[in-house]
């Protein structure tokens, strides 16, 4: 595995190589977060976000209403 | 339903704010003296010329305590009484607490008292010896390990975004701190890096630039999440944005560490890798700091009364400065002129007073009134504070910016016959002076700042009473049934295990991406033949060196630039350091490179700087280390040194260590017989040369010039390129 990536760290080509696929990985990676969080309800992100505001009032705000 | 009863502790919280306010003022304050050791430094050479608060040592005691017991005081203050409450539960265990809480305290103790009398391993941000490193790793486990039991036992289903930026912390920041301290232990007081040369580099900032990223930023987001909603009493403006900003900086953060080694030995493509991910980390910054700065949205009227959200304020637009600056500081062309040169020092300023400073005061203002049940005592007081701190950062920040683009051009610029403009370095320095002073005035009143706060702290605390443990009463966690309306993001973050391995494969990714240079560039560096393990001498010298600290000012990495050729000689190369356990290529320029500085001079000539650098260099602001000219050489480990040093690859012959110290002796009679042989009579006070050469072929002074005259020299012979 290891002489594999050095072989190709040797030349400049393989090390123009080793860049894009960095690269690539994140955007990849970038994408699918991206994708799934246009795909989130409405409803879900404003209780979520609400979680730090509900410590004043524990009991009412904290109950998960879809497990009740 | 079933409602149980919680008990929040705050007093954790209540010791922990307290030892961030007596460390940072501790921390700010041995900042201030190393910067008018550089103002006025007559004034300390001439009548404060201790060992002990010489720049060199001070310097490193100041960094780690403003990062680790100012700031990380702080973020366990900020995380203990918010993952409690996001988390509707006690800490798990308040032994473990208070174990982290004395632990960490301790460990600052020990930094203290080995810092100033030059016991430290002479990497930046991580100077502590192996003890205390061992020390550190398990106190962090000790903080993970009661975060991440309270974390299973939490009476909520979800974990809200602050939560993510915890676990992201205490994982990465214990794998970086790990890795990098791998050190070999001679003595109690003494260890090696286990890397050298470009290797412990690339270790090294891959740490450093990511101690950063985890200790003094991720941490922060997860408060601001927290906090900032909190004082605003809205949600966070984009709950989607926070996931994205999330997942990328972590993702981003952790490559970006070669940007610390452009122009360096380092190879040029981990350089271009360090660069892209360095420009592309605006994105996740900026997104985290609009995310924050948007939450105040129709709001804003409150900015104006609340005094914790001004702090708020600053310290988000400071840390949307910092991370713009950042990436543009890894380009290149910007960093020619900057490295090396103050600019560093105040973008780091910007950061670390404007970002984790305010952060830390506005937070503490906001919390002391909570915990004792009051309000605050001086809104009036806390509203200087906060004009008075910005002030100081303002002027801390704009003359050291103005410093360092200034002697950063300065050093590159040429007349028309291609010679230096300024071909002494130290006229550069001499004219950073005003830039000094004004640094210097601008930290002080950040300090006077921080002290009003603690009289107003003072003041609240006396007048309330404390809340030492808040009663609330939550529902028991119902458990959630797996469905199809279930989506993907609550699924992590409803199972922390499972977060946490994401999150380590996450980081892991740009982790290895470059750990994987690291192994690779072993077998790429070519070896230069004429690259020889340092003398006995020499390497108890180079010890010295490190005991001093004399790397916080003197870089010995001479970049392939003709600016930087023409005034010091041939560029760094890779395969010089080979043996350098640990590198010591530096990262600030305050005296000259020192790459190329063997042979340059007599050993005469460094015999009398070291003790008088004015007599030789007039305007110089070195310290003088006169202690060297009295106290004997410790060779009582110097056995074990080259023992260790072939136990980690360097080519000592077997059974060299029996007669290293004969040879050790044999040098330094030969560099102490040039200096006596040189000296003029009036240096020999009346003494014999005999008896003179006597007298200082064992002391300190000895082992330090051959040192000196060693380095960079090795390719000065013959080089040939394997």
């Amino acid at each position: 595995m290891l002489r594999y990536i050095k072989h190709h760290l040797a030349t400049e080509e393989g090390v123009q190589w080793y860049g894009m696929f960095s690269l690539f990985v994140f955007v990849i990676f970038f994408l699918v977060v991206l994708i799934r969080i246009t795909r989130m309800r409405k409803a879900t992100i404003d209780e979520l976000s609400a979680i730090p505001l509900s410590d004043d009032e524990p009991i009412t705000k904290l109950v998960d209403n879809e497990n009740l | 339903m079933e409602i149980q009863q919680v008990k929040y502790d705050n007093k954790i919280v209540k010791y922990f704010t307290f030892a961030t306010l007596t460390w940072g003022i501790v921390g700010m304050l041995v900042g201030l003296i190393a910067a008018l050791q550089l103002a006025f430094p007559e004034f300390f050479n001439d009548y404060l010329g201790f060992r002990y608060i010489s720049f060199g040592r001070i310097r490193p005691l100041h960094t780690n305590a403003v990062i680790f017991a100012f700031v990380g005081n702080g973020v366990f203050t900020g995380i203990y009484y918010s993952l409690q409450r996001l988390l509707k539960t006690r800490m798990w265990s308040d032994k473990l607490s208070y174990i982290n809480f004395w632990g960490w305290q301790f460990i600052i103790l020990c930094a203290a008292l080995t810092l100033p009398f030059g016991i430290t391993t002479s990497k930046e941000y991580a100077e502590l010896e192996w003890w205390i490193d061992i020390l550190i790793a398990v106190m962090w486990v000790v903080f993970g390990w009661n975060m991440f039991a309270t974390i299973l036992v939490r009476r909520v289903k979800h974990l809200y975004v602050a939560i993510w930026f915890y676990i992201a912390t205490f994982v990465t920041v214990a794998i970086l701190h790990i890795f990098n301290s791998f050190e070999l232990p001679i003595s109690m007081f003494k260890s090696y890096s286990w890397y050298a040369g470009v290797q412990d580099a690339l270790v090294q900032w891959w740490y450093g630039h990511n101690a950063v990223a985890f200790f003094l930023t991720t941490p922060f987001l997860g408060l601001m999440y927290y906090f900032v909603p909190k004082a605003a009493n809205r949600p966070v403006y984009s709950y989607r944005l926070s996931i994205i900003h999330f997942w990328s900086l972590i993702f981003i953060y952790i490559w970006a560490g070669p940007h610390h080694l452009l122009y360096t030995s380092l190879p040029d493509w981990a350089q271009s890798l360090g660069v892209v991910f360095s420009i592309m980390l605006i994105a996740p910054s900026w997104g985290g700091m609009l995310n924050g700065l948007l939450t105040l949205r129709g709001a804003w009227d409150r900015v104006r009364d609340d005094v914790m959200l001004k702090f708020m304020v600053v310290a988000l637009t400071c840390y949307g400065m910092v991370t713009f600056e950042g990436p543009l500081l890894s380009l290149k062309s910007v960093n020619m002129i900057s490295h090396f040169t103050d600019w560093t020092i105040a973008h780091v300023h910007v950061g670390g007073l404007g970002w984790n400073g305010m952060f830390i005061f506005g937070m503490i203002y906001w919390l002391i009134p909570r915990l004792f049940r009051t309000t605050i005592y001086s809104r009036k007081l806390a509203n200087q504070h906060f004009w008075i701190a910005t002030l100081g950062i303002i002027l801390y920040a704009v003359p050291m910016y103005i410093a360092g683009f200034q002697q950063g051009l300065m050093w590159q610029d040429f007349n028309p016959d291609g010679t230096l403009v300024y071909k002494d370095f130290l006229e550069t320095v001499s004219s950073m002076r005003p830039y000094y002073i004004l640094r210097s005035i601008g930290g002080g009143l950040f300090i006077i700042g921080a002290l009003m706060m603690i009289y107003n702290i003072f003041k609240t605390v006396r007048a309330g009473s404390f809340l030492a443990e808040e009663i609330v009463e939550v529902p028991v966690l119902a458990h959630a049934t797996k469905g199809s309306k279930e989506y993907w993001h609550r699924g992590i973050e409803g199972k922390p295990v499972k977060f946490m391995i994401i999150s380590i494969i996450v980081v892991a990714i740009g982790g290895l991406a470059e750990i994987i240079p690291t192994m690779a560039v072993k077998s790429n560096i070519p070896t230069i033949s004429s690259v020889k393990p340092y003398t006995p001498l020499e390497l108890e010298g180079r010890d010295l060196y490190i005991r001093e600290g004399c790397n916080n000012c003197h870089s010995q990495m001479v970049r392939p630039l003709r600016f930087e050729t023409t005034r010091y000689g041939d560029y760094s190369k890779a395969g010089e350091t080979v043996y350098d356990h640990p590198f010591l290529w530096g990262s600030k320029r305050t005296g000259p490179d020192l790459a190329r500085e063997g042979g340059l001079r007599s050993n005469g000539w460094h015999y009398d700087h070291m003790i008088r650098p004015k007599t030789l260099s007039p305007g110089s602001i070195m310290p003088a280390y006169t202690w060297m000219r009295e106290d004997d050489l410790n060779t009582a480990y110097l056995q074990a040194k080259i023992n260790a040093m072939r136990k980690m690859g360097v080519p000592y012959k077997k059974g060299f260590e029996f007669k290293a110290l004969k040879d050790l002796k044999a040098q330094a009679h030969l560099i102490a017989t040039d200096i006596v042989e040189n000296m003029p009579k009036i240096g020999l006070n009346g003494q014999s040369k005999e008896a003179k050469i006597k007298e200082i072929e064992t002391k300190e002074i000895v082992a330090m010039i051959a040192y000196l005259q060693r380095i960079g020299t090795d390719i000065k012979v013959k080089p040939s390129l394997k």
